[in-house]
């Protein structure tokens, strides 16, 4: 008894001392957790979206390889990837390069301005990082009917005649089609993807 | 046990089960073939679906798992719902964990966590479990594996299929039984229809003996032919049976009568006898037997052969036959006598119908172109009055007829209890005489012959005598019945024998020899072996041939005249003597005389008795005297009773006599001491 009561007084001190650290110790590990984890949702989103253009690319079926697919020769032409604009990417999108996709080679280009996009047409698919809705409006017309898969981030940008806009939806990612804007470009896209699509424009979803 | 019961089953029914089980062997092979492979086909298509459903599946899933789309896959996989056999469906990501999951709406987590895995992908593999399947599909996408798509099925719908499958097999399976059996109940009649057609006919033929029935058939396979064949048997068999009834009739027939005159023999006589008392005893009626005897028949016999009397016997049977009414009974019972059964008649009636019997008997034959009369004895006996046996009463009928016999012929007589002496039925004395010579009731007695000139005892005749219950039998009566049933051939024998030895004995040397003459009957004479039995007693006895002298009767000899010389012959050159007996009763031609080889004539008795009062036979005494003489025979008087005959016979010069007035016949004995005295006594 004499042992546990001096004991008792003993250890007073230091128990104080013990829930001290253990309540730093937790409020640093939830500062941290929240933080990163706030971090990670800003970082994820354009890993997502680099995550969903790699996968419109395997949905998309381009003209030639349509075309090449019916020879059934192996399509050894890569796929050309344009970014325009000022993105948020980072190098996440350098991680699709020399990715294969439907057995092409993908192939990243970036325009940071709207400077040189005399040859835009060579590309294969755009993604519009432009802040300038005209910019934007007039790259769009600029590559109208051309088998160019148009993809921005931008709200309105599927209204306005883009194929694919991706946006973010009670903290999901996901995107908005413009079939009639698809058709136009002479590119399919596989009806999987138009029923996971939050809205389909110029057309019935399916 | 059940084999036997098999075994002994109707031909319809083994032919039916042979049926229904061939047909229900039949059914269950193609059946359990069926169902294997329905079973088979079920379980591929069941497969198939899935894996299809998989496919299908794992493909729509690829956009919505790349695009990280939980609601996407969700959503597909709720529509798994129109499949009621999926139980569960889940996706999984490239790592494996779950990203999205389908459960059916009583499906636990736990059934579809028993086959989500950490471990390694068994690709397209179904994993049976006793109900429920599960597929694990890749799900790719240009050439990568993002991940995998399992599914749950519940195949029990599918042995709900196979059972229903089943239970329609076994509705089919039943119906073909009832259909097979329906059907070979009614077919297998054309094959056991004709067998039970034989079959009923064969219990019927042998139930009613009627072998006239026949099996119908209309075919002419083999169950036809099998039908015909039994009606051929049947037909041989009833062709069999009338030739056999035929004859079977035919030896009744001859078994129960006479083959001559075709009457009722003895034995249905009794038959009837028998019937007929036991009616009358019922119906309190009367019976009369009338026993019929002809007179003399057989002396008719004798002269005019066996032919000619058979003749007589059958006009006598048919005129008998007429005489009674139709329901009366005419036997013949012996050689000529005759029994008739008359039923329930008055006394008087009888006496009527006895008359008129012997009125119908009487009336003149024409035999061999002579006019021929032959009377008949009748004797009637009466049931109940005289006895109530068949045998009795023919007894008793039998002894009536002797009776009449014996008071001169040609008369009926009714059977009185005075008439008791039983000997005097022929009946019985025939039924005693087979017994006679067995129990030594037979003996012979030799009367002494005489030389008339010298008066001295030359020889002797031996003569059978019949010593029954301390009385003598008259030669005169069983004679002929021994004649009549041939006994007098094996008695004749020991007549011969014995009278063979007791003359050897008696021959003294010295002396004149001793003859001993012995009778020979009819049926003795041309029995072959008389001849035999001649040398046989001669040579066991050692009597000189010349010392036996046999003695026939003329009539005996007319049967068969050149027979009766030819055996005389042969006896002669044995050197036995043969003498002829009464002779001058008979009818026989004196040409005859000369061909016989006759060494003594023996005049009969009746001339004898009264050769000294009747003229007539006196000149035939005499006539028979010179003629012998003259023939150079020698010649014997028999019958000889007083002085004056013998007087009378030794001046007509007979040679020899014999007669009460020397001697009657006498026992051995005493014949072996009057030779041995007799020498001198014997004087005359």
């Amino acid at each position: 008894m004499d042992n546990v009561t001096s004991g008792g007084v003993l250890n007073t001190g230091r128990l104080k001392q013990y829930l001290a650290l253990l309540f730093i110790c937790l409020a640093l590990v939830s500062a941290t957790s929240a933080s990163s984890a706030a971090e990670q949702l800003q970082s994820d989103e354009y890993q997502l979206k680099a995550a969903f253009i790699y996968n419109f690319i395997k949905f998309t079926s381009w003209p030639e390889q349509i075309a090449q697919a019916a020879v059934k020769s192996a399509n050894t032409e890569p796929l050309f990837l344009a970014v325009i604009g000022a993105d948020n990417f980072g190098t996440r999108l350098e991680a699709l390069e020399h990715k294969l996709a439907n057995g092409r080679h993908i192939v990243l280009a970036r325009h940071r301005t709207d400077a040189d996009r005399d040859n835009l047409s060579s590309y294969d698919m755009l993604f519009l990082a432009l802040e300038n809705r005209d910019q934007c409006l007039s790259t769009l017309r600029e590559v109208a009917g051309r088998p160019i898969l148009t993809i921005s981030d931008k709200a309105g940008f599927a209204e306005h005649g883009g194929c694919i806009e991706l946006t973010i939806k009670e903290g999901k990612l996901r995107f908005i089609i413009n079939r009639t804007a698809i058709e136009r470009q002479g590119l399919k896209l596989s009806y999987k993807v138009y029923m996971l699509a939050l809205k389909v424009l110029g057309g019935e979803k399916c | 046990m059940l084999k036997k019961t098999i075994k002994n089953l109707p031909l319809r029914y083994k032919l039916n089960s042979i049926i229904v089980a061939v047909t229900a062997i039949t059914i269950s092979l193609v059946s359990i073939a069926y169902y294997i492979h329905q079973n088979q086909v079920i379980k591929e298509e069941a497969t198939v679906e899935l894996a299809t459903l998989s496919r299908i599946y794992s493909d729509s899933c690829t956009a919505a798992l790349s695009f990280d789309d939980k609601n996407g896959v969700t959503t597909l996989l709720s529509s798994l719902a129109a499949k009621p056999n999926v139980r569960a469906a889940s996706v999984l990501d490239k790592n494996g964990n779950i990203f999205a999951n389908y459960l059916a709406p009583d499906v636990p987590q736990s059934m579809l966590s028993a086959f989500l895995p950490h471990q390694p992908r068994a690709d397209n593999k179904v994993t049976a479990k006793p109900e429920l399947f599960h597929l694990r599909t890749p799900i790719v996408l240009d050439h990568e594996t993002i991940g995998d798509f399992v599914i749950v099925a519940d195949f029990s719908d599918i042995r709900a299929a196979q059972s229903r499958f089943l239970l329609f097999l076994g509705a089919v399976f039943s119906f073909a039984l009832f259909v097979s059996f329906f059907f070979s109940s009614r077919l297998q009649k054309h094959i056991t229809a004709p067998i039970h057609n034989l079959i009923t006919t064969m219990k019927k033929v042998s139930e009613s003996n009627d072998l006239s029935l026949r099996v119908n058939s209309e075919t002419n396979e083999e169950l036809g032919q099998l039908c015909s064949g039994f009606n051929t048997m049947l037909e041989k068999i009833e062709q069999q049976d009338n030739l056999l009834e035929e004859q079977k009739e035919n030896l009744r027939f001859l078994a129960t009568h006479d083959a001559l005159t075709g009457l009722p023999n003895r034995i249905l006589l009794y038959d009837r006898l028998r019937k007929g008392i036991a009616r009358a005893r019922r119906e309190k009626l009367e019976i009369a037997i009338l026993f019929v005897d002809l007179d003399r028949f057989k002396n008719i016999n004798d002269t005019m052969g066996h032919d000619i009397g058979d003749i007589l016997l059958k006009t006598v049977a048919s005129r008998l036959r007429s005489a009674v009414r139709e329901y009366d009974t005419v036997a013949r019972f012996g050689g000529d006598e005759f029994v008739i059964m008359l039923d329930s008649l008055n006394m008087s009636d009888i006496e009527h119908i006895a008359t008129k019997i012997s009125q119908a008997v009487k009336e003149p034959v024409e035999l061999q172109g002579k006019q021929v009369i032959i009377t008949p004895s009748i004797g009637i006996s009466s049931f109940p009055q005289h006895g109530s046996t068949p045998v009795e009463l023919i007894k008793y009928a039998d002894v009536a007829m002797y009776h009449a016999k014996n008071n001169g012929r040609n008369a009926s007589q009714r059977y009185l209890p005075a008439m008791t002496s039983l000997l005097h039925s022929r009946f019985n004395m025939e039924n005693k005489l087979y017994n006679a010579m067995a129990n030594n009731e037979l003996s012979i007695h030799y009367q002494p012959q005489f030389d008339l000139q010298s008066g001295t005892i030359c020889g002797c005749e031996a003569l059978l005598r019949w010593q029954v219950d301390g009385h003598y039998v008259s030669p005169v009566e069983f004679i002929p019945i021994a004649e009549d049933n041939g006994l007098i051939v094996p008695i004749g024998r020991w007549v011969l024998q014995q009278a063979c030895r007791q003359a050897t004995h008696w021959q003294r040397p010295g002396q004149p020899p001793i003859t001993v003459a012995v009778n020979v009957s009819a049926r003795q004479l041309f029995a072959s072996d008389l001849l035999l039995d001649v040398e046989e007693s001669l040579r066991t006895s050692g009597l000189p041939a010349s010392c036996l002298e046999l003695e026939i009767t003329e009539s005996m000899l007319m049967a068969d005249v050149e027979k009766a010389i030819s055996i005389m012959d042969r006896l002669s050159a044995m050197g036995v003597e043969i003498a002829m007996d009464d002779f001058g009763t008979g009818y026989s031609s004196l040409s005859y005389l000369k061909r016989f080889p006759l060494s003594k004539l023996k005049i009969d008795r009746s001339f004898v008795r009264d050769v000294l009062h009747n003229a007539d036979d006196a000149a035939i005494t005499k006539a028979v005297i010179s003629m012998s003489l003259a023939l150079k025979i020698d010649v014997l008087a028999e019958g000889i009773e007083t002085q004056e005959q013998l007087d009378f016979l030794h001046q007509l010069k007979c040679h020899y006599g014999q007669g009460y007035l020397v001697s009657r016949p006498l026992p051995a004995e005493q014949f072996g001491a009057l030779l041995g005295v007799g020498s001198g006594a014997a004087a005359v």
